[in-house]
């Protein structure tokens, strides 16, 4: 515990000059920091180089097998990326969404797949979303489903589903993504930087709390590499601050650092 | 010496062959194109298409998703500049004007090359012309906007490089409308019945379909054709005798090339543009809560500009001839259709019904066209206001029960139409009901079928209604609608037999507007009829939706995207940060 607060008071003191960090240095981060949300950071920032350098099959197998979870984050979102170019049937991504080896695996499927089921009726994708197999086709056919619906949509509606503890988490989740943008807009309601963390920080419900996170990314990557390291450092040891709030930082953090890649 | 020798003869024709080819340079980073920087080579611009092109015979094309395609492999005489939406030279360099305005001389660019390689010359313009487009053997609308009181213009060669077209009449439009893709008569004058009697009638109507090999494609366009996969896949690549560059020199375009994939839903579009497959995307207004959810995670560019709303108007008509007289006198009032304008709460439909996305609309002009006039009279909402310009003109209550009355003691009440189903329109006519209650006006909302409706407005049998008219950046497109004979002249048909002062001028000015090539006199005619249209509300316009656009943030030079030429337009001088990237991925 000590040695890790020695490192916090440093990290805390000097930033690293991101500039100068390449691939290496993240993976390395991304592998050995002592902090979840800075391991998570570079995992984001590793995905295009991932995408680019590695082949299909050393990204799944890094997905199935990569340590720490950060890697296989990051290997799970470059393999999602070249499978929307590889042909793959919906049967096919089907089957990787619901039984695939790990969370990383099935969720690397999400993309191309929602590509796919957004043709089928609405009807079918809602029940897919509701019974899926697996958490990540939940979140695929929820996405689809939402998606499908858009134009019915409304902050309520979405807020409900989010609330709505008879539903699965995948489902659940996608309803939570699709409401970070009624946070953000229209102009006239949309939240505020500071309701948004009030919101991410202590709302009671898990999603709401994750859809405030993910619409205030879109403020926090305003703020320097810099600013967002150290504010992720200090979030640390940080009693009473909630895992999306966290997340949101480490997220903005990530796309920080591969603009600088 | 020899050695000497040979470079000297070397360059100077390196140095004579420069000279002779007459490239237009684009000024990016000055005047209009200053947000525009210099860019760099590579990397293909990937855009959804909902369909299949069904011919690369662009003066044939319906289809936007053909003329998406063949507008990219060619050029005209004129080009509308896609940020000021004036008239400017292309393949022509200049041009001279007759003063009786009825000979028109193209003086063509020297040097230039069709994509094959083959020399552009005047023979290219007057086969295109006579050849094609005036040929009645070819099904092609173009030969319709060049017909000048019913005529078509003729054209003439004058020399290797200079072409003569003469007018029936004086028409301003002309230098916009003859800006059509000139065609190479190397390729295709032999197809032509006008120089070749033995030629099928039908050849120049099935040339260039889909199955034909891309390097038979020739243009004068930025790019050329390289690949078609049906439902699948169009390519197009760099044209390499593009005759335009960048203020460096550098031949435009950056791009490698366009890839439009195809996707026949635009739920599926818009997913590939989420997932990093298509580098740009138009959403709708119900597709952006989700875009700005993911902007910053996925590096999307939001384009939503209050200066550039869509073309086209949306306004509440009153009929000056509707059947019931009473209403008749009153609708013939302006102070009772100024009343009904500061009745029309525009910032409250902006927020409540187009989600933020729109401006308050005063002009028929649109807010893009070169011709608008931003500074006419305007009504906005003031209830206050409006209930003066009401009991000034006699309508109050006069029985006590909250709405006001005609002076012989009835109730002041009108129908409102508008079409049923569009749920933009029956909102706003919603608001400007309660608002109109307000001040104790009476309206009886009544949403109808939109063919039911139209039969309505063409008969002169409607009260008052709220519909909208598409646009363009041409005031003259109009003229069916502000002439006092126009077919949809539709808030007053008398007029065509017994005009008022002010239709009559607009009449005039209607006229004057297309028989000068001065667009600074074209212009004060048009400044003064939207005053006049302003000033007397013929129609009260509401509110006009803003343009919306998406990209991904490697794109640039992205400043320019408009309804006036959308992304596309923009082909020729987008570069790509990062060239072998589309959308967020690395292809």
């Amino acid at each position: 515990m000590k040695k890790v607060c020695l490192f916090l008071v440093f990290s805390l003191l000097a930033a690293p000059a991101w500039a100068k960090f390449g691939p290496a240095d993240f993976e390395r981060m991304a592998t050995k920091d002592v902090i979840p949300e800075i391991r998570l950071a570079a995992a984001y920032a590793l995905v295009n180089t991932y995408a680019a350098t590695k082949s299909s099959e050393e990204l799944l197998k890094l997905a199935e097998s990569g340590s720490p979870e950060a890697l296989r984050l990051a290997a799970s979102l470059a393999l999602s990326q070249k499978l929307l170019d590889a042909g793959k049937t919906k049967d096919e991504l089907m089957a990787m969404a619901s039984t695939g080896a790990t969370p990383e695996v099935r969720a690397a499927a999400v993309p191309a797949l929602m590509e796919l089921l957004v043709a089928d009726k609405a009807d079918a994708l809602l029940e897919l979303a509701k019974t899926g197999a697996s958490e990540e086709l939940q979140y695929a056919a929820g996405k689809a489903y939402l998606q499908k619906i858009r134009s019915k949509l409304d902050r309520a509606k979405l807020e409900a589903i989010c609330k709505d503890e008879s539903l699965p988490a995948g489902y659940r989740r996608a309803a939570a993504e699709v409401l970070a943008g009624y946070y953000l807009f229209p102009a006239q309601t949309a939240l505020s930087r500071a309701q948004l963390e009030e919101l991410a920080l202590t709302d009671a419900n898990p999603y709401i709390r994750y859809a405030a996170a993910y619409a205030l990314v879109n403020f926090l990557v305003e703020e320097t590499a810099d600013c967002l390291y150290k504010k992720v450092v200090s979030l640390f040891m940080a009693p009473n601050v909630s895992t999306e709030y966290r997340w949101a930082y480490a997220r903005a953090l990530g796309i920080k650092w591969a603009g600088s890649l | 010496m020899k050695k000497f020798g040979i470079l000297g003869i070397f360059l100077v024709l390196w140095f004579g062959v420069s000279l002779a080819q007459e490239y237009k340079v684009v000024p990016l980073g000055q005047g209009e194109w200053k947000d525009f920087t210099v860019g760099k080579y590579g990397g293909y611009l990937v855009v959804g298409s909902l369909d299949n092109p069904k011919t690369f015979n662009h003066h044939i094309a319906q289809e936007t998703s053909s003329t998406d395609i063949t507008g990219m492999l060619h050029a005209g005489l004129t080009e509308v500049n896609p940020i000021t939406d004036m008239v400017e030279p292309a393949l022509a360099k200049s041009w001279e004007i007759s003063e009786d305005g009825l000979t028109i001389t193209f003086h063509l660019r020297q040097g230039l090359k069709w994509s094959d390689g083959e020399p552009f010359t005047a023979d290219d313009v007057v086969f295109t012309f006579n050849g094609v487009i005036f040929n009645e053997d070819v099904r092609t609308d173009y030969r319709d906007v060049l017909l000048v009181e019913g005529k078509l213009p003729t054209c003439e060669k004058v020399d290797d490089y200079t072409v003569r077209f003469t007018l029936a009449a004086p028409f301003r439009p002309f230098l916009r409308e003859i800006g059509g893709a000139i065609y190479p008569a190397h390729k295709l004058q032999h197809l032509s019945r006008v120089y070749n009697p033995d030629a099928d009638p039908e050849a120049l109507n099935s040339v260039w379909g889909v199955d034909t090999p891309p390097e038979e494609i020739v243009g004068m366009g930025p790019f050329k054709l390289k690949q078609f996969i049906p439902d699948q896949l169009v390519v197009i690549e760099r044209n390499p005798y593009y005759w335009k560059v960048d203020p460096q020199g550098n031949k435009l375009p950056y791009l490698d090339g366009v890839k439009y994939v195809i996707a026949f839903s635009l739920d599926t579009i818009m997913l590939k543009f989420r997932n990093g497959e298509l580098d740009v995307y138009a959403p709708r207004p119900e597709d952006i809560a989700t875009l700005k959810a993911e902007a910053a995670q996925k590096g999307i560019k939001i384009l939503i500009d209050p200066t550039k709303p869509l073309f086209g108007t949306t306004w509440i008509a009153f009929n000056q001839d509707c059947p019931n007289e009473k209403l008749r006198e009153y609708f013939r009032m302006v102070e009772f259709r100024r009343a009904m304008s500061h009745l029309v709460d525009r910032q409250t439909i902006i927020n409540n019904v187009y989600l933020g996305l729109g401006v308050p609309q005063w002009s028929p002009v649109s807010m893009l066209s070169p011709f608008y006039y931003p500074d006419v009279p305007k009504y906005d909402y003031d209830p206050e206001a409006a209930a003066k310009l009401l009991d000034q003109i006699g309508l109050i209550d006069r029985n006590g029960d909250g709405w006001r009355d005609f002076p012989d003691g009835t109730t002041f009440e009108f129908e409102l139409n508008t079409n049923a189903g569009n749920t933009i329109r029956e909102q706003t006519c919603q608001i400007f009901v309660a608002d109109c209650a307000k001040v104790g006006i009476k309206v009886n909302f009544n949403p109808i079928n939109f063919n039911a409706l139209v039969t309505k407005l063409l008969g002169g049998q409607y009260e008052a209604c709220l519909l909208g008219l598409t646009g363009s950046s041409e005031p003259h497109g109009g003229a069916n609608v502000e002439r006092s004979c126009g077919g949809l002249h539709f808030w007053k048909y008398s007029d065509c037999e017994d005009p008022t002062p002010v239709a009559k001028r607009i009449d005039e000015l209607f006229d004057l507007g297309v028989k000068t090539y001065d667009f600074n006199e074209a212009y004060e005619y048009y400044k003064e009829y939207q005053i006049l249209a302003a000033e007397n509300l013929f129609l009260i316009y509401t509110v006009n939706m803003l343009y919306r656009y998406a990209y991904y943030e490697n794109l640039q030079n992205t400043a320019g995207f408009s309804p006036l030429a959308g992304a596309l337009g923009f082909a020729e001088v987008l570069w790509k940060k990062n060239p072998n990237m589309v959308g967020n991925r690395i292809g």
